[in-house]
This record gives structure tokens, C-alpha cells and sequence, in this order.
């Protein structure tokens, strides 16, 4: 089977294997939701981190922004704000048409927000020049400013947070609504990657890993890229932020919404695990670790925090290349690393004055 | 077949004849320089030659040698053989695989066959670390290795870390200062202010602190001006025949290390195409045209 | 002297209390192949980084195509038209050979409405040339990192020609490359030169190359400008003999 056969039939059984999960597996509907969730996250962040160099520790802030905005319309647009009861609230159901309506909008007004957000962040340490390990300060120090913030306003709960509306019947269930959420979310993600790096704008940006000194002096407006970079980042991770808000049920400032600790981590550990810098390397970090993850609570349960630091070290010190790195190493000529045999005479004929 | 001293007295005053004006109208490609040596692969020298060379017992001894980076194989079946006090030239075109050669006498490399023996011994199985320490074998790395945080001094003391006692590294950088008052009148100084001639002096005086017997020099000469080219040649020249080290070089600056040297070796494409004394490649107009920029013409 | 296509005045450099260009003039023709030589820590490189805008000068002005550059950043000095190769080879390392010159493009017109579109295959077939051109070709598929450091330097050499500018500052281009293709590899940069209109300022300590390349040097010692003529002259300058070519 030829190159484009192999990619179809790849692709092709994905999409069939995924469309039917949920249908399959109905009592890990859930699971398997936040399974997209995980690549969307592991595959945003290599787009910053291992694509460009950048290490990030608080995108995390994106998708918090995302979540707290889509929860914020839903209720605005519904509830009378004085009314509305945080922790236990009992509040009316909502039709399905508000319910899609609320989230749909919310999830708009996410995008907006955290592009703008990305944006001014953007302007102030990436265009000033903050490279490396003052970067990665900088972002760990945003992630957990931006809970503490969360924490302390009223408006959107404060410390208690927020309860996103029921799910209402006469949409299905639950885990499958969702489910197909997520996966949509990543689908699109990846794809726009895919396409992303496969042109100028994914050679820039290693060109920025890779050395930026040299794509300045080669003149490469690596500001704009480092900058579109992060926004695209942020847009993706507050769409997942608002869909997680009002599957999970409820947003808690510094546990859910901006969980720097949990998520913003394990999205690093994704990316490296499966290979950063490469398209499919974030998504298969993605699996394993979800479902390594999964089985540690399942299996340790007291002990899972423990494991999962230990992989954490693992990975971190004796895998850095990840898995795709290692396939690469193993077989170059595979992933396209291979020398040509010499044709004995000059192919070009115009090295003679 | 071993030459005897052909260098200049070191300190004569050199015209500037000594430097090379030549013209630079031989246009060659780089595939057409591949293609012709092929053919002088064909011809690659025995074993037999390369004792001949050699002329007694040898040092170090490289036989069929395949080694790489990672999966890649760079050098194929190659052999080399240097005598005690001798020193050896490496050229040939950019990527043949010269450093390689060094880097895996050295320890930095994926050997994937042939063997590397010392005075009949196998020093394959030795780490980096004991290469210096236990065979005598320090490595003068290609450019830009001092310490630039460091001091002179801090520096040289760094080329002793392997000694079990650090006054016994103090006793020797003082030994070795005192014979470089170059070095000497900087020895507090950072090494990152140091010009490239005089980095490149440390780096040399660095590698010697453990008294080795064998230097492997990686490009000597690589962008330092002319005066410094001819200082670092001298120092080699000195180190050769007054103090007996083994020198196995590589040098881009063909003409400069085929002269200095005593044998010289052809690479290209990871495999040995040519061998003989330095001057008689030298003289070779075959090596002139391919490898040396149209030599003497 | 006015009118030429770059004009350094009166440029004066400091780092901590060492001066490492103090008062130094030139000015280089559109068209021409200018070089500059002296010894190590002359400040020839420390004069490019000043020219190109990797640090600010402490004073002095420096003209590009008529326009004042010294208070502007790299990347859009390098969009006017100005680029150079460093003394410590600086390529892409974990991207192919191809990939390395695809991204060499120039960069005078990209906007917004080009970063993301794809390279035209006129890009493939000149990058397929120049690597041909430094022996690369048959290497062009491995990530450049792996390459030998002698190739690196002839890689960032095609990336340099690849981009084409107006004016390209060559910070030692041969050291370390085999006398061979450094024949080939002046020939390659008159070529540039007379057909492409490309200007030149090389430095280099190889005074085969300097000779046959250059129409015009200018020769640095300890900081300073000590003098500068054409190159048959230059070789037989005594200031020149007794800062840089002669004994010690």
C-alpha cells in the first residue's frame, strides 16, 4: 500500500474507532471525553513549547479564562445574577435551546477573551524578549496569579466558584454530548496544526526553537510568530476550557478552572512523553498518559499522586526524546532522515565558472 | 620512510611569501572531488604501507575501523598506524569523517567494528576519562573550549581534575605556565578576554597538565591569524621533538599540517584514499588539485 | 564618499573598560567586495555585531541605503537587506538541510498574508542548487545538527546566498572548510556578486581568499581603523606587515 493509502486507512480507522467509542463503552463516556481533552492540552502546548521552544507552564490561564467565561454567559444570559446560588444551588433547568444557546455563545466569548488575553500577555513578555527559563518564571507565576485572582472575585464566585446549569434531557446523554465536544475540539485542532506545520509558519517557528538569534538575523518577524503562536494556543485551550466547565458541573478557581498543578503539569508531561515537536507525538503521550493515569486511580488509590510523580521523573530524566523521538533514533529513514546515494557527478552541472 | 626535521627554526623571521597568496582559479565541486576519489579509494593503502610509514613499532594502531554517530556509520573499514614521538596528519574534504577519527580514538563515538590498540593493547573498552588517565591520550578539542567564566589558571587546573591530589594539578600548571609566559602574565585573567591565539594556547597547555603521551589535535589553526598559525605550529613542533609526544592532527589548512607532519593521511568519504609522508603528498599533484586548492603550482 | 551603500562613522564600541572599536570609518560601494583583516580581537567581528545591530553602539552613525540603522533591531536591519553569517556557525539543528534553506527565503516582503502560506517550488529547486552546490545534496534529508561541523559552516554559507540580500557580512566564511571548495567557494561568491549584485564585506584570516575576492580592505588593529587600500596595495602596506602579516 502506497504513502496515501496508509494515511487513509490511519485516519479512516480513527474516525470510525472514535465515532464509535462512546457507543461502546457507555460507562466510560466521561473518561473517554476527557481522554480529547488531554490532547487537545498535550497538543497546544508542544505547538508553544515543543514546536517553538517555548515552555510554558501557564496556559493553563487559557483555559481557565475559557471556562469562567463560557459559565459567566450561561448564567448571565439565564439566571438573574442575585439570585443564582453558588455550591449547592438549586436552580431551574434550563430547555435544551437556552442550555445550547448559553454555551454556544459562551464558548464564542471564550475565544475572544482568551485571544485578547494571549494577546496582551503576549505583547508584554514576548515581545519584550523574555526567552528560556525567565519565560517559563514568568508563565508559572501568571497560572497561579490568575487562580488567586479567580479566588478573590465576587463576581464570579470567588473562592467557591461557580456551578454550571444541568445538563437537560432531549439532548442525550451527557457523557455522549460531550464526548463528541471533545472530539470535535481535537479533530480541528489537530488538523489546523497539520496544516500549520506543514508550510512557512511551522519552519519559523523551529527556526525560533532552534536558534533565534539566527532567525532575527535572517530577518524572520519571529515577534508576530511567537505572539499568533500563543493566541492560537489560547484559542483551542478556552474553547476546552468552557466544554469542560459545563461537563465537569462545577469550577473551582484553583482546582478546576486554573489547576496549574494538575493539568498545567500534565500537559508538559504529555507533550514530552509521546515527543514534543512532533504532530502525533502529543496526541499518543496524550493516550498513554490518561490511561496510565486512569489505572493509578483505579489501582493505587492513595498511592496515585506518588506513581504519578514517579512517571513524571521517569519520563522527564530518562525519556526526554519521548516515544516518537525514539522511533525517529531507532529508524531515521522512516521519518524521512535518510542520505541519497551519489549520483558520482555534479546533478546540477553549474558548479564550473 | 620517515622524514627528518623539514620545519623552520622556530623564531625566524618569516616574509610574507609564507603565507598564501596563490591563486584560487582551480574550480573543482565538491561531487567531482567525491568522484575522482573513488577511484584513489580504489587504491587505498595496505596495512603493510601504513607500517612502512611507520618505519618501527607502532603506538597506536587502527584496524578496520567502522564507526558513527547514533545509526550512521561514518568511517568504513578504517586503518591507521602512528609511531612513538611520530606525528600524523589527517585532511581531506569536509564530512570524509577526519574528526571522527579522533573522537573515536577518543571515546566520543558509536564503534561499530575494527579494533584501536596501544602498544598492543585494546583501549576501545576504555571511557574518556581513562583514555587521558590511564592511556596517556588527551584530546585538544576544535575550537572554543576554555572555560570562559574561569581563569587561565581555573582553567589549567581543570586539565588535572583527574589527578587523585590537586596540589599535584597546582605543581603541574605551574610547571607548564612557567614554559608559556604568555600564558603566564594572564594566568589571572578570564579566559573569555583571552585573544584566539592565546585560547587556543590554553587549550593546548590544558591538555598537557596530565603529562600525556599522545596528543589528538582537532584543527589547530582554525581562525587564528597568520602569526598565531605559525606560534601553534612551533608549540607542536616543540612538543613533538623536545618533549616526545605522539601528535595525530586534523587540519583543514592541508598545506600547514602536511608540512608539520611526518605521515599523512587522505579521508574522504570515511574511508582512507591516500597515504604517504608529508611531503610526498606534498608534492603529489593529484592531492594538490583535489584536496589542497591547486598546491604547488 | 556619500552615497555609498553602507556608511559606518566614527563608530566607538565599549564592553566593561575595553574599547573594542574606537572610532572607526568605512564605507562600501554598492557592488563591491570589500575585506576587512587584522588580528584576533582586533574587533572585526564586534564591528559587524555593531553594524547589524546586535548590540547598540555607544556612538557614532551608521548608514544603510541612505537610512540611519544604528537605533534599529536586528531582524529589521536584516529585512533591509542585510544579513551575515557568524564566526561560530549558527544553522537550524533539528531541522533538514532543505528545511534550513526553505526558511533562508527572504524575508524583505513577508507580511501577515505569507506566514502561512506554502513555499512555491521555485524555492525547492533553488535550495536543491546551492546545496548541490556546497556537496549537500545527497545530505540534504538529514537534520543539520547531524552534519559535520565543516558542513554546517558550508550550509549556513548556502542559507546566506539562498536569502540574497543587498549587502551580506561574512564573518570568516572558509575557516575550517577544505582549500579545495574554498576555491569554489570565492567563485561562487564573485558569481553573486557580478550577477545578483550582491555587495560583500568579508572578514577572513586566509590571505588567499582575501586577495583573490576583494577589491578594497581595511585592515583593524587593537580597536582601531589602521589603515585601508586596495588589496594588491594592502599585502605590501608596512602597518600591515608589522600589526598583523609579519612576526611576532
Amino acid at each position: 500500500m502506497n504513502n496515501t493509502g496508509r494515511k487513509f486507512v490511519l485516519y479512516g480507522s480513527i474516525l470510525v474507532i472514535s465515532l464509535a467509542a462512546p457507543w461502546m463503552l457507555p460507562a466510560y463516556q466521561t473518561q473517554l471525553a476527557f481522554l480529547w481533552m488531554m490532547v487537545l492540552f498535550a497538543l497546544t502546548w508542544d505547538l508553544v513549547g515543543g514546536q517553538m521552544g517555548y515552555t510554558s507552564f501557564g496556559n493553563i490561564v487559557f483555559f481557565g479564562v475559557g471556562m469562567y467565561v463560557t459559565a459567566v454567559i450561561q448564567r448571565n444570559l439565564h439566571f438573574d445574577i442575585e439570585e443564582y446560588v453558588h455550591v449547592a444551588g438549586a436552580v431551574d433547568m434550563l430547555t435544551p435551546g437556552q442550555y445550547l444557546a448559553g454555551l454556544f455563545l459562551g464558548l464564542g466569548a471564550s475565544t475572544i477573551a482568551s485571544v485578547i488575553v494571549a494577546a496582551i500577555l503576549g505583547a508584554c513578555i514576548l515581545a519584550m524578549g523574555m526567552r528560556g527559563q525567565y519565560f517559563g518564571i514568568c508563565t508559572l507565576g501568571l497560572g497561579v496569579a490568575a487562580g488567586e485572582l479567580a479566588s478573590g472575585w465576587e463576581y464570579i464566585g470567588a473562592g467557591s466558584g461557580m456551578v454550571t446549569p444541568v445538563f437537560p434531557d432531549g439532548l442525550g446523554e451527557r457523557g455522549v454530548f460531550f464526548y463528541y465536544i471533545f472530539f470535535l475540539l481535537a479533530g480541528i485542532l489537530f488538523l489546523t496544526l497539520r496544516w500549520l506545520y506543514s508550510g512557512r509558519f511551522g519552519l519559523a517557528i523551529k527556526a525560533i526553537r532552534d536558534d533565534e538569534d539566527k532567525a532575527e538575523a535572517m530577518g524572520i518577524h519571529t515577534t508576530r510568530y511567537k505572539i499568533i503562536a500563543w493566541c492560537i494556543c489560547a484559542f483551542f485551550l478556552s474553547l476546552a476550557g468552557g466544554a469542560a466547565g459545563h461537563l465537569i458541573g462545577f469550577i473551582d478557581p484553583t482546582e478546576v478552572a486554573f489547576a496549574g498543578a494538575t493539568f498545567g503539569v500534565w500537559m508538559i508531561l504529555m507533550a514530552i512523553l509521546g515527543g514534543k515537536g512532533t504532530l502525533w507525538g502529543p496526541v499518543i503521550g496524550a493516550v498513554i498518559f490518561h490511561f496510565t493515569q486512569e489505572l493509578f486511580w483505579t489501582y493505587l488509590f492513595g498511592w496515585q499522586r506518588v506513581a504519578l510523580g514517579g512517571l513524571i521523573i521517569a519520563v522527564v530524566v530518562f525519556f526526554p526524546q519521548g516515544i516518537m523521538g525514539w522511533l525517529r533514533d531507532r529508524w531515521p529513514e522512516r521519518f524521512g532522515y535518510w542520505v541519497e546515494e551519489s549520483s558520482g557527478s555534479d546533478p546540477f552541472g553549474d558548479a564550473k565558472p | 620512510m620517515m622524514n627528518e626535521n623539514k620545519k623552520k627554526q622556530a623564531g625566524s623571521k618569516d616574509d610574507i611569501s609564507d603565507y598564501d597568496f596563490d591563486s584560487s582559479d582551480m574550480v573543482l565541486s565538491v561531487d567531482e572531488v567525491a568522484y575522482e576519489a573513488e577511484r584513489l579509494i580504489a587504491e587505498t593503502p595496505t596495512m603493510e604501507r601504513l607500517s612502512e610509514l611507520v618505519g618501527k613499532d607502532p603506538l597506536l594502531t587502527i584496524e578496520g575501523l567502522r564507526a558513527g554517530y547514533g545509526k550512521m556509520e561514518i568511517l568504513h573499514e578504517f586503518d591507521l598506524q602512528v609511531g612513538k614521538e611520530q606525528s600524523l596528519c589527517i585532511i581531506g574534504p569536509n564530512g570524509a569523517g577526519k574528526s571522527t577519527v579522533l573522537h573515536s580514538i577518543y571515546g566520543f563515538t558509536n564503534i561499530m567494528g575494527g579494533s584501536i590498540t596501544m602498544e598492543g593493547n585494546d583501549i576501545i573498552r576504555l571511557s574518556p576519562n581513562e583514555k587521558l588517565s590511564r592511556a596517556g591520550i588527551a584530546y585538544i578539542l576544535q575550537d572554543n573550549s576554555v572555560f570562559p567564566d574561569m581563569t587561565v589558571e581555573e582553567n589549567m587546573l581543570m586539565g588535572g581534575f583527574l589527578m587523585k591530589q590537586p596540589s599535584k594539578a597546582q605543581e603541574a600548571t605551574e610547571k607548564v605556565l612557567n614554559k608559556y609566559p604568555l600564558l603566564n602574565e594572564r594566568r589571572k585573567q578570564k579566559a573569555s578576554v583571552l585573544s584566539g591565539g592565546e585560547r587556543r594556547l590554553l587549550e593546548i597547555s590544558r591538555a598537557l597538565i596530565m603529562e600525556p603521551d599522545v596528543l589528538l589535535v582537532d584543527e589547530p589553526s582554525i581562525g587564528l591569524e597568520p602569526r598565531f598559525i605559525k606560534m601553534v605550529f612551533e608549540i607542536l613542533y616543540d612538543l613533538q621533538n623536545t618533549e616526545g609526544k605522539t601528535i595525530i592532527m586534523v587540519e583543514q589548512n592541508a598545506k600547514k599540517g602536511l608540512e608539520f607532519a611526518d605521515i599523512g593521511y587522505v579521508l574522504v568519504s570515511g574511508q582512507l584514499a591516500m597515504a604517504g609522508s608529508g611531503d610526498e603528498l606534498l608534492e603529489n599533484p593529484e592531492v594538490g588539485r583535489l584536496f589542497l586548492g591547486g598546491g604547488r603550482e | 564618499m556619500s552615497g555609498h551603500l553602507l556608511e559606518v562613522k566614527d563608530v566607538c564600541k565599549k564592553f566593561g573598560g575595553v574599547v573594542a572599536n574606537d572610532n572607526i570609518s568605512l564605507s562600501i560601494p554598492e557592488g563591491s567586495i570589500v575585506g576587512l583583516i587584522g588580528p584576533n580581537g582586533s574587533g572585526k567581528t564586534t564591528l559587524f555585531n555593531s553594524i547589524v545591530g546586535y548590540h547598540p553602539i555607544d556612538k557614532g552613525s551608521i548608514h544603510f541605503k541612505g537610512r540611519e540603522i544604528s537605533n534599529m533591531r536586528v531582524p529589521e536591519i536584516a529585512r533591509q537587506g542585510m544579513l551575515r553569517t557568524f564566526q561560530q556557525t549558527h544553522i537550524y539543528g533539528k531541522m533538514t538541510c532543505v528545511q534550513n534553506m526553505q526558511i533562508s527565503v527572504s524575508q524583505t516582503n513577508e507580511g501577515f498574508g505569507t506566514m502561512f502560506s506554502k513555499f512555491p517550488p521555485e524555492v525547492m529547486e533553488k535550495a536543491d542548487r546551492l546545496l548541490a552546490f556546497v556537496g549537500l545534496y545527497t545530505k540534504r534529508r538529514l537534520m543539520a545538527g547531524d552534519l559535520s561541523f565543516g558542513q554546517q559552516k558550508l550550509l549556513e554559507f548556502a542559507m546566506a546566498l539562498m536569502s540574497e540580500p543587498k549587502l551580506l557580512l561574512l564573518d570568516e566564511p572558509t575557516a575550517g572548510i577544505n582549500p579545495t571548495l574554498i576555491n569554489g567557494m570565492i567563485d561562487r561568491l564573485k558569481r553573486s556578486n557580478a550577477d545578483l549584485g550582491i555587495t560583500l564585506f568579508v572578514i577572513e584570516h586566509n590571505m588567499r581568499v582575501i586577495m583573490n575576492l576583494a577589491e578594497h580592505i581595511y585592515c583593524l588593529a587593537h580597536g582601531q581603523l589602521l589603515t585601508h587600500g586596495p588589496a594588491d596595495k594592502i599585502q605590501y602596506d608596512q602597518k600591515v606587515i608589522d600589526a598583523y602579516l609579519g612576526a611576532k
